[in-house]
Parts: structure tokens; C-alpha cells; sequence
């Protein structure tokens, strides 16, 4: 057995690391997260900016960082989107102009009602030159973006507007897979000029380096898919509710109020015109996809399914969706609770069962090893 | 045959199979496996530029904005150019419902993928070009995949196919972003302007030049006689890239980090002494004096000296041990996520 | 003029950028140098593609071993540089219909965002995902207790690997209430904060110390390396 195991063919590790891998992946676990300090502090920066603050993402990483750093560019935009602030994004590696693209994507699939691009954010694309990018944005932004990635001036879009230099925006958020990356935007930006406000999402391999620069050049950082997923564990907290009472109070009430003359089809149709929403968004709704509904779509409802509006209020409310002080949530306001939203926590179940699997081969390893030289010393 | 191999071979012969087999089930439900989708958001219509010519004018509505109109050549006067001719005078401008009298030279669709559970919807439709590169990108990802059983032809197919995309990909993108606008664009701005960026609005820039010259020179390097002009640009690549360095390593990885660690050893917060903290602190000063003695090579380490360094060997050692955690950590989500694309992209084994 | 005029050039370069840190009035000169420097950079992409080029077309005419394969490079090279400087596939700006090459150059559904998607992005991403099965197979066969500084690094390791799963959680979460900072998430933030942040400190301490030295060789002269040799 020793034997076999010290001569052990290395393609069973790597059968093995597929699988520890391969299994979570087909089952996806559901794993909670608690957000650690040095993330919570990226979170609530960002809370603490008043609404229409002007944010600027360096997204620069490219596909082999990407699984990592992906799930960290669109999380902050959606947070970003959900507190109605300016966002501007740029990259300092020729391959991650379409990491933009998919920062674009969720502004036009997710925030489509609330965000216009121009109006409110805008895709700069690529500038050469590595730290001397960051050096000359930091006092002239216009120098290296002249224009955007559609080819129209800067000037000519009120998301830029009032925006010359990095000094100008509110906050900074680098995120970073190497050089140039985060120790260059703290380097670059962030030290020589302390008005420009620096959080950060690194790689794994580069997030030890950065700790140092952690609180005093660095506001908060999200290291490695973890940091991610607690980043995505925060951002459920706030604006995702787990309950699922106003959707199971909903299919119920339909179920009820359909006969033989009137199926459940002909309701939701019904309700669609009503509403004035198409089928997709009505789906979204009975599956809690969306939640927390504007007021008025509420009584829209009631209307619709004869409820008294102040059972739909409270089964939201429930749900974790608060009206009180007069709150009204925009039409399509998606619940970030879902598993759907959460790319970096789906991807900590092949974490754990990885990290188990390689703590058992350097046990293993290591047995193998003084068993060995025990044996050897005996002879 | 050696077992390995047969093994290997049914391996694979079993694989195609239950790929076809799975094929075959999606395709019961009228689904082609790993098909992609898309919707179309807007449609771009070109026209045939001896029928019609494109012409913008002020917005009356707002100064700053400009509308376009296509203009029907037909209908301008000989003498006068289109960008002459008054929209407003006559009825030379098509409007829009009017358009339909003329077939456009060319359509574009501005399409946007959608998720496959929207495949049913109006206005979604297949996409073959997408649907190609995804079983493209799909067997590309196995031929790489392949390399863990020994290298192989269909590796190397992957590796230089990389490697001549990626650099032909680096090169559009610098000539793109950087060589037209900043470049050609503040030394030929008209140019620019009417071919490839219409609202490019920086002017002729002189100093330009100079760096117009130093480029050149930089590309001399690949002309066989004179390439040793291409010191000149790389000096001044060298010598800017030293002077910025120096100032930004010594403020932000110098002297800050020595403010950085000189902490009060003395923590004291609203309950009073706070004795977790001053240990804290206590041990990033230590650490980061033991770590710097180790890196001290003008002195022997010998007695203290040499105590305090092995100390430095220590706090190294938890530094990099955890540098290998957060590594591995990096490798295991690259692998997530491929797997993630094969099974759930491609095969559609996660609903 | 072959050495001494970089020389010259690299020093008035480098104390420009030193200068114009202590001196706001020299903004302009260090924007327009950083501005080149920028130009430069992307021109020197445009070299390093130019150079794999030559590289593999030479590979090819001396019909040297694995000859085929730099056949294939050159004709990803070639297709790409194509599709991309002619911007296949590209719409034109909707506000300007009839100039063609006025489009984004990676438009979605372009020939060279096809290429990005579905070449580069799943090789790339594959060839350092093989990394987990190395480095798994580096931890059974290399990772050996042998010592008191192997022994810490390798305990480290355990701890972040577990503390930053769900696995510390689970083994120690009974007991978060009571002693957060030892369960195995506490020690691991802990050795992040604490042990790691010392470490990375003195090494960047180090390396900063490392490059100013370097930089001021460059910027009096003294390091010539970036010449090459002297018969060039």
C-alpha cells in the first residue's frame, strides 16, 4: 500500500481534484457567508456615499482571472446601480475590455428603467501605458479618455460631466489581477493624492501583498473569490429578502380564483395587462424573482386578485421589504437574496470540498514521508 | 495495447456516446445542446450611397445635438454636394416612413444574448455564429484539459492558436484605443474625424511629433539595418519609468509603511486598555522589524542579530504559507469555472 | 550618438517626473511625457505583435521542429489582426450610418469579439485552471514537515484553507459566541491582519529600498544594462 502510494501515478490526484471540483459543481450547495471586516469596509463606503456620487472601476484582469474577479465587477455594479451613482469604467489591460461588457450587461438587463448609458454610466475601454495611465488620469482624465468606447467626447455626456481628473470622483475601485493593478492604483492614486478614495477586489494570488496597505492607502479590499462571496453575502442582506411570502400568498390567491371558465393562464394575462408588465416580469414575481413591489403595482394586484392591498404590504414586509417612512422601491427591483445573483457563493461549495481534498494529500504526503523514513532508520 | 490506454479509449468512446445520447434527448424537446441565444435590440440600416447620402444638421431642439437625415441624391441639385444641401428647402429628405421605397445596402442587427430559459420568447432567436463558437470554445477547453493526461497534438493546436489570436488581439486593441485617437488623432484630426471617430473634437497637437518620431524609431527595431535607433524611445521608456518609480516606491512602499507601523503599544478605547489590540499592534512591530533583520545582509547573523532574523524566518514562513492558501484558492475558482462552462454552457447539465 | 544620447534622454526623462513631484509648475511637461510614455507603450503591443510574427514566420521557412503549429499561430495572427483593423462585423455608429469603420472594434456579435469569447477567453482560462491539478499534486509530493519553518508554513496554510471555507465554520462556529477570535475564520483573519501584513510589509519595504537603488542607477547613469551590448 506504501509502496503503490509513494510511486502513486499523479493522474489519480488530478482525477480526484476533478471530482472535488466537478461534484459541488452538479450540486450546487447553498453555503452562508459572513462578511469579514476588510469587506464589510468596501460595503459600507460605498452605502455611505449620497446618491449620485461619481465611481470609477478599473477593471483590470483578464480570462484567466476573470472566474475570480468577474463575480466582484458585477456585484459592485449592482450595489453601485442600486444607490443611483455615476459609474465610469475603464481598463489598463487590452483584455479586459470585455470585462466591461459585462458591467454593461447587468446595467442593461438588471437596471434598464433607472440607467441610460451616457446619463449615467459610461464604458472608457482601454488605456496603454501601465502606471503612467494611472499617473496621467489622476490629474487629466481627458488625456488618455478622450473619448469613449463608442468614439463620441467625453464632454458630450452628463455621466462625465464636472469629471477631470481621478481627483474629481468619489471613490476608486481597482480591481486587480496583476500588474498594472491594485499596488499601482495605491502607488499611482491613492497615496500621492489622498482626495482620491481607493477600495479594491484582487486575485488570490495577489491579495496577501495588499494587506499592508490595508486601512490607511486601501479603504477596504475583497481578496480572492472569498472576498467576493461575502462581498455578494452583504449585498443579500441589504437588498435581498429571503422570505417567500408575498409570492406563495400570490400563486395561492390565483390558484383560488381560477374555475373551469378562468385557468390560471388567463389570469396571469390578466394581471400582465393590468400591470402592464410582460410575461417574463410576471414570472419574476410569482417566483420572487423581483420583490419588494412599488406601491402602486401592490394595489394594481389587490385590484386585480380582490386582496385587501395591506395582506400583500405585509406579506412583502415579511419578506424583509420595508415600506415604513413611505419607501417605494422602483418597478423591477430584483431580490439579490437569490442564488442566481450569487456566481462567488455558488463557487465556495468546489472551495471546500478542494481545500478538504488538498489538506488530505499533504497529510497523506506527509505520512507517506516519516513512514518511509522510519522504515529507512530501522534498517 | 498497454491497459492505460484502452482504458483511456473507452473512457472516451463512452463520453461520445453519452454526449450523443444527451444530444439526442435535448433534441427530442426541439433544442440543439449548447445552443445560444439572442435577441435583437436595434436594426441599423445603411443605404446604397449613390441613392442616398446621410446628412446632419443642428437639432432646432437642442443646440448641442445633431439629427441625420438620409438625403435622396437624386433630388440634389448636380452643382451642390449633399453636405450643402438644405433640408429644409425642398423635399430632399427621406423621411422615415418613406424609406421604405429604397432596399438598404446593408442591415445590421444589434443582437444581445440571452439566457437559454428565454429561448421560447417572441423575438428571441438562435444564433449560429454563437452556437459555433460555444462548441468551439467547449472542445478547445478539453483539448487543453487533455494536456493533464501527457501532451499532446491537440494541446499544441490550442497553445499556438492562443498565442497568435492574443497578439494580433493586443495589437487591434492598442491600434484602436491609443494609435488613432491619441495619436493620429492630435496630428491628423481631420482624418480621424471622418473616418473613424465623426465627434473626434481635439485638435493638431505640435508636441505630437515628437512622440510620432520616437515611435517610428521603436518600430525600426524590426527593420535588419539600423535598429540600435531604437535606444532613443526605450531610454525615454527607462529613464521615465525609473523617475516615477523612485518616488512612488519610497513614498507609498517606504515611507508610508514605516508611519504604518509605528502603532501605540498602548491601546485604549472607551472600556479602557484594550490588550488584544496592543498585542496586535505589539506583533506587526516585531514582525515587520524581525522580517526587515532577515533581509539585512550587511551584518552576519550572528547572537541577536541572528536570533531576530530567524524570528523574521518565521513570520516569512506564515507569510508565504498563507500566500500558498490564497493561491490555491485562485487555482481552485479557474477550475470552477470551467467546469461550470462545460457543464452548464455546453451540456446544460444545471438547470 | 548610439549611447550616450539615450543616456541623455533617460535622465532628462526620469528627473523630469522626479522634478515635476515637487514642482505643480511643471505639470504640463510631465502630462505630455506621460502622455507619450502612453503612446509608446501601446506602440511597444504593436512590436511585441510584430516580433511573434517574425518569430514564427522564421520558425516556418527554416521548417523547423512543431513547424505546423506555428502555421496555425500565424493564421490566428493573420485572421485576427484582419477581422480586427477592418473592424468585420462591426455596426457603424447608429448616428452616422454611412461610415463604416466608425463602430466599437469589439462590438458584440463581432468577428473580434467572437475571437476574444471563444478563443481566447476559454484557452487562456483552461491553461490556468490546470494549475489546481498541479498544485495539488505539488501538495502530496513536495509539502513535507521536515523542519519548524516548514511546519509553520504548512500550518498556515491548514488554517487559511479551512478558515476560508466553509469548513472552519462548521468545525468551530460552536464556539464563535464565547471566543471569536479562535475559532478557525478568527485565526485566519488574525494571520492575515497581523502576521501576513508584517511579512508582506518588510518584503515591500525591502523591494521599494530595491527599485529606488535601481532608478537612481538609471537616472545618474551608473546602469547601462537597458543599452545592451556594446557592439550593437
Amino acid at each position: 500500500m506504501s509502496e503503490w502510494l509513494t510511486n502513486l501515478d499523479r493522474r489519480w490526484i488530478f482525477l480526484a481534484m476533478f471530482l472535488a471540483v466537478a461534484i459541488p459543481v452538479l450540486l450546487q450547495p447553498e453555503l452562508p457567508e459572513q462578511p469579514t471586516p476588510i469587506v464589510q469596509a468596501v460595503f459600507d463606503k460605498i452605502e455611505s456615499l449620497p446618491e449620485g456620487s461619481t465611481v470609477l472601476l478599473s477593471l483590470d484582469y483578464d480570462p484567466a482571472s476573470e472566474p475570480e474577479l468577474g463575480p466582484m465587477n458585477v456585484a459592485f455594479t449592482r450595489h453601485l446601480a442600486l444607490r443611483g451613482h455615476n459609474l465610469l469604467y475603464i481598463t489598463l489591460w487590452p483584455t479586459g475590455v470585455p470585462m466591461i461588457d459585462d458591467a454593461m450587461r447587468v446595467l442593461e438587463n438588471e437596471f434598464a428603467d433607472q440607467y441610460t448609458y451616457g446619463e449615467n454610466y459610461l464604458n472608457l475601454g482601454y488605456g496603454a501605458g501601465q502606471e503612467a495611465a494611472i499617473k496621467l488620469i489622476a490629474t487629466d482624465l481627458a488625456k488618455l479618455f478622450g473619448v469613449d468606447s463608442r468614439g463620441r467626447p467625453l464632454g458630450s455626456y452628463n455621466a462625465a460631466r464636472g469629471i477631470r481628473s481621478l481627483q474629481d470622483t468619489d471613490l476608486v475601485i481597482s480591481i486587480g489581477a496583476g500588474y498594472p493593478g491594485t499596488k499601482e492604483w495605491v502607488q499611482y492614486a491613492g497615496t500621492p493624492f489622498p482626495e482620491i478614495q481607493l477600495v479594491a477586489g484582487v486575485t488570490g494570488v495577489s491579495a496577501p501583498p495588499q494587506y499592508p496597505y490595508y486601512p490607511q492607502q486601501l479603504i477596504g479590499m475583497l481578496p480572492a473569490i472569498k472576498g467576493a462571496a461575502e462581498y455578494e453575502a452583504a449585498l443579500s442582506l441589504v437588498y435581498g429578502t429571503a422570505g417567500e411570502a408575498l409570492p406563495e400568498l400570490l400563486n395561492e390567491s390565483i390558484q383560488a380564483m381560477s374555475t373551469d371558465e378562468r385557468s390560471e393562464d388567463e389570469i396571469h394575462e390578466e394581471l400582465q395587462s393590468a400591470l402592464g408588465i410582460g410575461a417574463t416580469q410576471l414570472q419574476s414575481i410569482l417566483t420572487g424573482r423581483i420583490n419588494c413591489l412599488p406601491l402602486e403595482q401592490i394595489s394594481t394586484i389587490a385590484e386585480a386578485l380582490a386582496l385587501d392591498p395591506m395582506v400583500l404590504i405585509e406579506a412583502a414586509t415579511e419578506d424583509g421589504c420595508d415600506y415604513a417612512d413611505g419607501r417605494d422601491y422602483p418597478d423591477n427591483y430584483l431580490n439579490y437574496g437569490r442564488s442566481e445573483f450569487q456566481t462567488a457563493l455558488r463557487r465556495m461549495g468546489p472551495q471546500l470540498s478542494a481545500h478538504l481534498l488538498m489538506l488530505a494529500l499533504i497529510v497523506l504526503g506527509n505520512l507517506i514521508f516519516f513512514l518511509d523514513r522510519r522504515k529507512e532508520r530501522r534498517r | 495495447m498497454k491497459t492505460e490506454t484502452i482504458i483511456l479509449n473507452s473512457f472516451l468512446g463512452l463520453g461520445v456516446i453519452a454526449l450523443a445520447l444527451w444530444m439526442i434527448a435535448w433534441g427530442q424537446e426541439g433544442k440543439f445542446l449548447g445552443a445560444q441565444y439572442v435577441e435583437v435590440r436595434d436594426t441599423i440600416e445603411v443605404y446604397d450611397s449613390r441613392e442616398l447620402a446621410w446628412f446632419r444638421t443642428p437639432d432646432p431642439d437642442d443646440p448641442e445635438e445633431t439629427i441625420g437625415y438620409w438625403v435622396e441624391r437624386a433630388a440634389l441639385p448636380d452643382s451642390e454636394p449633399p453636405e450643402l444641401a438644405d433640408p429644409e428647402a425642398g423635399d430632399v429628405v427621406v423621411e422615415p416612413a418613406d424609406l421604405d421605397r429604397f432596399t438598404p445596402a446593408r442591415t445590421w442587427e444589434i443582437q444581445r444574448g440571452v439566457s437559454r430559459d428565454r429561448a421560447d420568447e417572441d423575438g428571441v432567436v438562435l444564433s449560429l455564429s454563437r452556437t459555433i463558437g460555444l462548441w468551439f470554445a467547449a472542445i478547445c477547453t478539453l483539448f487543453v484539459f487533455s494536456f493533464l493526461y501527457r501532451d499532446n497534438p491537440f494541446y499544441k493546436f490550442a497553445e499556438a492558436l492562443v498565442v497568435g489570436v492574443s497578439a494580433a488581439y493586443s495589437m487591434v486593441v492598442a491600434y484602436w484605443t491609443m494609435v488613432i485617437p491619441n495619436l493620429i488623432g492630435k496630428l491628423l484630426p481631420d482624418l480621424v474625424q471622418a473616418a473613424f471617430v465623426p465627434e473626434h473634437d481635439q485638435p493638431f497637437y505640435a508636441p505630437h511629433i515628437g512622440v510620432l518620431i520616437l515611435s517610428i524609431l521603436l518600430l525600426w527595431r524590426l527593420s535588419p539595418v539600423g535598429g540600435w535607433v531604437a535606444r532613443w524611445p526605450l531610454a525615454f521608456i527607462i529613464g521615465t519609468t525609473a523617475g516615477f518609480r523612485l518616488i512612488a516606491h519610497l513614498e507609498s512602499d517606504f515611507a508610508i509603511q514605516i508611519q504604518a507601523t509605528i502603532l501605540p503599544l498602548v491601546v485604549r478605547d472607551d472600556g479602557g486598555f484594550n490588550f488584544w489590540m496592543s498585542v496586535r499592534h505589539l506583533v506587526i512591530m516585531l514582525g515587520v522589524m524581525a522580517g526587515l533583520t532577515y533581509f539585512f545582509f550587511s551584518i552576519e547573523h550572528k547572537g541577536f542579530v541572528g536570533k531576530t532574523a530567524r524570528v523574521g524566518i518565521w513570520v516569512l514562513m506564515i507569510t508565504f504559507g498563507a500566500g500558498f492558501a490564497y493561491t490555491v484558492m485562485g487555482r481552485i475558482t479557474l477550475l470552477t469555472n470551467r467546469i461550470e462552462y462545460l457543464f452548464d454552457d455546453w451540456l446544460w447539465l444545471i438547470s | 550618438m548610439k549611447r550616450t544620447f539615450p543616456l541623455i534622454i533617460a535622465a532628462v526623462a526620469g528627473y523630469v517626473m522626479v522634478v515635476a513631484y515637487f514642482m505643480p509648475a511643471l505639470q504640463q511637461v510631465r502630462e505630455d511625457a506621460e502622455e507619450w510614455f502612453n503612446i509608446l507603450a501601446a506602440i511597444a503591443m504593436i512590436l511585441g505583435g510584430a516580433s511573434i510574427l517574425g518569430m514564427h514566420l522564421r520558425k516556418v521557412s527554416d521548417r523547423r521542429a512543431g513547424w505546423g503549429f506555428s502555421v496555425v499561430t500565424l493564421l490566428g495572427f493573420l485572421v485576427t489582426l484582419y477581422v480586427g483593423l477592418f473592424k468585420v462585423g462591426v455596426p457603424p455608429m447608429p448616428e452616422y450610418p454611412d461610415r463604416a469603420w466608425t463602430g466599437e472594434y469589439i462590438a458584440q456579435g463581432s468577428a473580434l469579439w467572437w475571437s476574444f469569447e471563444y478563443i481566447i477567453y476559454p484557452i487562456t482560462a483552461t491553461m490556468f485552471a490546470l494549475l489546481a491539478f498541479y498544485v495539488a499534486s505539488a501538495a502530496f509530493r513536495a509539502f513535507r514537515a521536515k523542519n519548524l519553518e516548514a511546519m509553520l508554513l504548512l500550518g498556515t496554510a491548514f488554517v487559511i484553507l479551512l478558515g476560508r471555507s466553509y469548513a472552519g465554520t462548521l468545525l468551530t462556529g460552536w464556539y464563535a459566541e464565547e471566543y471569536p477570535n479562535l475559532t478557525l475564520p478568527g485565526l485566519t483573519d488574525m494571520i492575515m491582519g497581523v502576521f501576513n501584513t508584517a511579512g508582506q510589509r518588510a518584503v515591500m519595504i525591502g523591494i521599494a529600498l530595491g527599485i529606488a537603488a535601481t532608478s537612481l542607477k538609471i537616472l545618474l547613469g551608473i546602469d547601462r544594462s537597458y543599452l545592451g551590448s556594446r557592439n550593437g
